[in-house]
């Protein structure tokens, strides 16, 4: 209980109902290394749970005492294992189980050990925790809408649990809000492509298309909008390649000169999958080459390919690999 | 609330006729848009009571837009800013007031620097023109605010900008001795934390063979030895870290007759950090102190029916555990077909549409997952069933502008994936001829077995038919 934070720590060995266990010590071994200079509740709280390890005791008494291990170093995970049969042996009301969780999590939600924990819960618990799971994790998120174990649990959730109704709202208001936010991206790639209400991503695909072009527009230096996009098309580069609405859009950026590293990537993709790029292309291209410094190539995608070399130049290898790539290539 | 700038007006050389006294409505979140030189809007929130702390991250927002701003006036210091009561209910959360900030070519020219604002002293000038405030506030959607990730990404830039600019004006020697390894110090610091850890490492309670491992195999990286005390040390602790039926926990149980169950339980992650502490040091003891037969039988224990494998009894499946038990396997000769089966069609399955490789399916493509998923499937022999090109697509937009790498697509560069990310190409190049293939023939076509002979699978098998 956290009211307790401001009692003094009373030592396991001076509290009565503690006199008949032995607590058992830790055996480093004669000459440790990697010794850690534990303070000393520390190291009573786990000769102490030890002892009850070892017995197999799973009483209250040691679920208060896993409690209080979890408390001083949440990464254990033997003793979140142990807390787990202790809470099966008693049949203990799982509810408190998710207040526990959130405690831990506020003091630090980047543990592995914790999120499994939950996960364990909410599966027992059963759809009577979905509301709360997605309670939870958005609450998680609205913190930080890139946590890695938050964004993990609510996948889970929604497959084991349900919930889908709302999530793709959710994905949008999270890009609303950050339109660069990849993880709401993803997590809108992980609803169109599950949701058992939503058709299955083929069904989904014009609209998402819309919706993604939109974003692309907006800000067209995003990574994350386009890769979405290309992630519609999965298996079916055809498609990708035919779909006019993109290739316009390509063009569009790159007329308007700002912010194209993405959209030559792209127009390179189509090129390379087949796309037959009219003089338009062409022209915008070459309005964006700095023609004394840089030769004309007969091939369109060899030229995006030394164009991207100067606009991208983090990446002058990878575009002088796929430049190189381009003979082999099958349309 | 009527703010006034005469006291700063010496900074500005602005035309300061256009100061105006003017009334701040401030409302929740007060929002500063910024007019730029080439016409860019570039906006972050003011908190409605500005303290220090938030005036400083304001002002080196302003620092890091790395704009060249239109012209800027002298207003007010935001920490005489204090709101007033409530404003009438038809205005919407957010105002949005037009800050134009100048920058004189003179002052352009003397900072010489685009980061240059410290001739402007430690203030922060807000321009509230007559015309805004009595006009309705503008709707959010007409001025652009800075999201979270633009302004984190940002304030990374400007930060290591500083660092290269700083760097760049070196003359060649101190470049050098700035960039050499201080390999004295980094020896010392390993070689101590072998010997002792304070308190605040008691969060490494569960995972002190990791320690042992990050230690040593930094040491052996610098091309140093532990004396042979420590080594006999480690292999004693290490020993007592094993559990009689296979693996090693994250610190030391006690393997007796009378006592088999004892914390802490073997888990993956410091099974593998176990083992490769004992390779490291090599030499019969250390490495004929590890039970073989046992490890095998806790590996099998822990493979799933997905082709996945749990971190420890109970534990959490992802593709950080396929790494550690197939590395594992493989490194002690144990790899076999009942460990194998399924791996490569779980790791396949964490492939993301952004080409990267996730914790779990459906998760989102990150630089650790991508190095254990792509170092899992060279070793079975299965590095051909990902999507190569996709995946090197993604990897090397990881590379940032600062030269480093970020785990996630619009994240921000960190240098542990340096090593996530970076390696993960270096475990590429051993596939090209893979790569090659994959960009002439589409995947889901005919696939073409690479055989790495001298590692993993092929060559536990190889020798096995011998």
């Amino acid at each position: 209980m956290d009211s307790d934070e401001e009692q003094q720590w009373v030592p396991l060995k001076n509290r009565p109902e503690w006199s008949d266990v032995v607590p058992v010590e830790q055996d480093d071994g004669p000459n440790p290394v990697v010794p850690i200079a534990y303070k000393e509740e520390f190291t009573e709280t786990m000769n102490y749970f030890r002892a009850l390890y070892r017995a197999d005791e799973r009483s209250p008494r040691a679920l208060q005492l896993t409690t209080e291990a979890i408390k001083l170093n949440s990464g254990n995970y033997t003793v979140w294992h142990f807390r787990r049969l202790i809470l099966k042996a008693l049949s203990v009301d799982l509810q408190n189980e998710l207040d526990f969780t959130e405690d831990i999590a506020n003091a630090n939600s980047k543990n592995y050990q914790l999120w499994h924990h939950r996960r364990w819960v909410a599966e027992i618990l059963g759809t009577n925790a979905t509301r709360q799971e997605l309670e939870f994790t958005k609450k998680i998120l609205s913190h930080d809408a890139k946590h890695y174990h938050a964004w993990s649990h609510r996948q889970w959730v929604l497959q084991e649990l349900g919930g889908w109704e709302d999530e793709l709202d959710y994905c949008h208001e999270l890009l609303e809000e950050d339109v660069f936010n990849n993880s709401a991206w993803n997590q809108r790639n992980f609803v169109i492509t599950r949701s058992p209400f939503l058709g299955g991503l083929k069904a989904m695909r014009e609209s998402e298309v819309s919706y993604t072009l939109k974003a692309i527009v907006a800000h067209p230096e995003n990574e994350s909008s386009w890769r979405y996009l290309r992630g519609l098309y999965k298996n079916d580069n055809q498609s990708w390649m035919k779909n006019t609405q993109i290739s316009s859009v390509c063009l569009k950026i790159l007329i308007a000169k700002t912010d194209c590293i993405f959209a030559l990537s792209t127009l390179l993709d189509l090129i390379c999958h087949g796309f037959q790029a009219s003089q338009e292309f062409r022209d915008a291209v070459d309005a964006l080459r700095n023609s004394d410094l840089e030769q004309a190539e007969s091939d369109l995608a060899k030229t995006i390919c030394s164009l991207l070399e100067t606009v991208d130049p983090i990446r002058v290898n990878y575009w002088k690999w796929r430049k190189s790539m381009l003979c082999q290539d099958a349309n | 609330m009527a703010s006034t700038s005469s006291a700063k007006k010496k900074n500005n050389p602005a035309d300061s006729s256009s100061l105006s006294q003017v009334t701040v409505s401030s409302a929740h979140d007060v929002v500063v848009a910024l007019e730029t030189r080439d016409d860019r809007k570039f906006s972050f929130r003011v908190p409605e009571t500005v303290n220090d702390g938030d005036y400083m991250s304001i002002r080196s927002q302003i620092h890091t837009s790395n704009a060249c701003y239109q012209r800027y006036d002298v207003i007010a210091n935001p920490r005489d800013l204090t709101p007033p009561p409530p404003p009438a209910e038809d205005l919407p959360p957010y105002q949005h007031f037009r800050i134009i900030l100048c920058l004189e070519d003179q002052l352009a020219q003397q900072q010489r620097s685009p980061f240059g604002w410290s001739n402007l002293g430690n203030f922060f000038y807000f321009l509230f023109s007559q015309e805004t405030s009595k006009k309705k506030t503008m709707e959010a959607s007409e001025v652009p605010v800075a999201t979270v990730t633009q302004r984190s990404q940002k304030s990374v830039e400007s930060q290591v900008g500083r660092i290269y600019e700083s760097f760049a004006k070196l003359p060649p020697d101190a470049q050098f001795r700035m960039l050499e390894l201080k390999r004295e110090n980094h020896i010392d610091y390993l070689k101590g934390g072998l010997r002792q850890l304070p308190s605040s490492f008691c969060v490494l309670y569960a995972l002190r063979p990791w320690v042992c491992f990050w230690n040593l195999h930094s040491l052996a990286l610098l091309g140093e030895s532990v004396d042979a005390q420590l080594q006999n040390n480690i292999i004693d602790f290490l020993s007592r870290c094993q559990d009689p039926n296979g693996g090693y926990g994250g610190g030391p149980g006690q393997a007796s007759i009378w006592s088999p169950y004892l914390p802490p339980m073997p888990h993956l992650a410091t099974t593998y950090a176990a083992v490769c502490s004992l390779i490291t040091l090599g030499g019969h003891k250390a490495l004929s102190s590890i039970n073989r037969s046992e490890m095998y039988m806790f590996l099998r224990q822990m493979k799933h029916p997905s082709g996945g494998f749990r971190i420890h009894d109970g534990g959490e499946i992802d593709v950080r555990a396929c790494y550690a038990a197939i590395s594992v396997a493989s490194i002690l000769n144990i790899l076999d077909d009942e460990l194998v089966q399924n791996v490569g069609n779980y790791i396949l399955s964490c492939q993301t549409y952004e080409g990267g490789i996730s914790a779990e399916p459906g998760t989102e493509a990150h630089g650790g997952y991508t190095f254990c998923g792509v170092a899992t499937m060279i070793m079975i022999n299965q590095v051909n069933q990902l999507d190569l090109p996709k995946l090197i697509d993604w990897l090397v937009f990881q590379q940032g502008k600062e030269c480093g790498f970020k785990g996630r697509t619009n994240k921000l560069v960190d240098c542990c994936y340096s090593f996530w990310q970076g390696g993960t190409f270096a475990l590429l190049q051993r596939a090209c001829s893979t790569i090659d293939q994959q960009l002439v023939i589409p995947v889901g076509g005919k696939s073409f077995e690479v055989n790495f002979n001298d590692i993993g699978h092929n060559f536990v098998k190889r020798r096995v038919e011998m």
